[in-house]
């Protein structure tokens, strides 16, 4: 059994290698429970040659920063050294503005990614990376934090809003229809 | 009803939508922060960043505004952005995102709004678009119903969050 130690710890853009198993189980999430009643918008098929530069983009601005979740002696892919492995991460970086909301400061989080490994869930090691994400945030002075869920994913939906997160936007997509006949 | 005429325009007439867009905003004022504790800025302020917002979209390619005109007054808007693919979203063709659409209070209800979606999706055909994206306030019921009978169901939700009390 997952019943490692798990220690959750800050890193940057060199560290992002780590998290490609993690990122792959998220990715495979998506597009296994595709969205068909959106037609041709569902998740792509990527691959962590094609992300991987996105995540090191927003990990460069200034103060982004990776949290990493690391279980001791792990036995599956993903090592960081020896045998321990990344079982779950958080990317986040900041933005400044918040289009017509007054925020509390200058700028906002912006949780780009979230993911734990399946076999490690339901140890509160998400609750843990969070708690790590608003540490950083309060040493930063920054209040809040926004983050953008697909609907049907409704885990990952009531996550948040365990969590304490308010709906801000909606985001409504479909196939543009054909002319009226 | 009043003849409504749509009329596809660019920057030249950012100005022109000012009326329409404070309208929309003082109903989202109205209804009161979607995030507690988050206040919506006040209209003067909300119009400035909009105003800066739609000439840097509206100096994009593809990007444009459609007017509504009843007798010569603007009544209702759209601004209409095309974007590259989303990250990590495969749209199977190039993409278009409805950033505005506002109608007067005193005219919502008579279809001009459908009649600019129309609009919209009439000349992103013709650019060979092939998909839109419309975002929204998060609890704006009507918006909901309104969109999913166009063929736009909700996809994605936005949070926002704020730090719990004190440290830990």
């Amino acid at each position: 059994m997952n019943g490692e130690p798990v220690t959750v710890s800050y890193a940057g853009v060199e560290q992002l290698a780590d998290i490609e198993t993690v990122w792959w189980t998220l990715h495979a999430h998506h597009i296994e429970t595709d969205y068909p009643r959106h037609g041709q918008l569902r998740a792509e098929r990527q691959t962590w040659e094609s992300r991987s530069p996105q995540f090191a983009e927003l990990l460069q601005k200034p103060e982004a920063f990776l949290v990493l979740a690391v279980a001791e002696g792990g036995s599956e892919a993903g090592t960081v050294s020896g045998a321990d492995e990344v079982v779950g991460y958080a990317l986040v970086h900041f933005q400044s503005s918040a289009g017509n909301w007054r925020i509390t400061g200058e700028r906002y989080a912006e949780l780009e990614s979230l993911a734990v490994l399946p076999t490690y869930r339901g140890r509160g090691i998400g609750e843990r990376i969070m708690q790590a994400v608003y540490a950083r945030m309060r040493e930063l002075d920054v209040q809040e934090l926004s983050v953008r869920v697909v609907h049907a994913n409704e885990g990952a939906n009531r996550f948040y809003q365990r969590l304490g997160f308010q709906p801000w936007h909606a985001t409504y997509a479909g196939p543009i229809p054909d002319p009226p006949g | 009803m009043r003849e409504i005429t749509i009329t596809r325009a660019g920057a030249e007439r950012a100005d022109d939508v000012e009326d329409v867009c404070r309208s929309l905003f003082e109903a989202v004022a109205d209804a009161g922060p979607a995030v507690p504790g988050i206040p919506v800025r006040d209209l003067d302020e909300t119009w400035e960043r909009r105003r800066a917002n739609y000439l840097e979209w509206l100096a994009e390619p593809g990007a444009f505004l459609l007017i509504a005109e009843a007798e010569g007054r603007v009544v209702g808007y759209a601004m209409v952005r095309t974007e590259g693919p989303l990250d990590g979203w495969d749209s199977h063709g190039p993409l278009a995102e409805l950033e505005s659409l506002a109608v007067l209070p005193g005219l919502r209800g008579r279809g001009i709004g459908r009649l600019l979606v129309e609009a919209a999706e009439e000349q992103l055909r013709a650019a060979g678009i092939s998909s839109l994206l419309i975002g929204t306030v998060a609890g704006n019921r009507a918006a909901i119903g309104f969109y999913q009978h166009l063929g736009y169901p909700l996809w994605a939700n936005q949070y926002l969050g704020r730090i719990p009390d004190g440290p830990r």
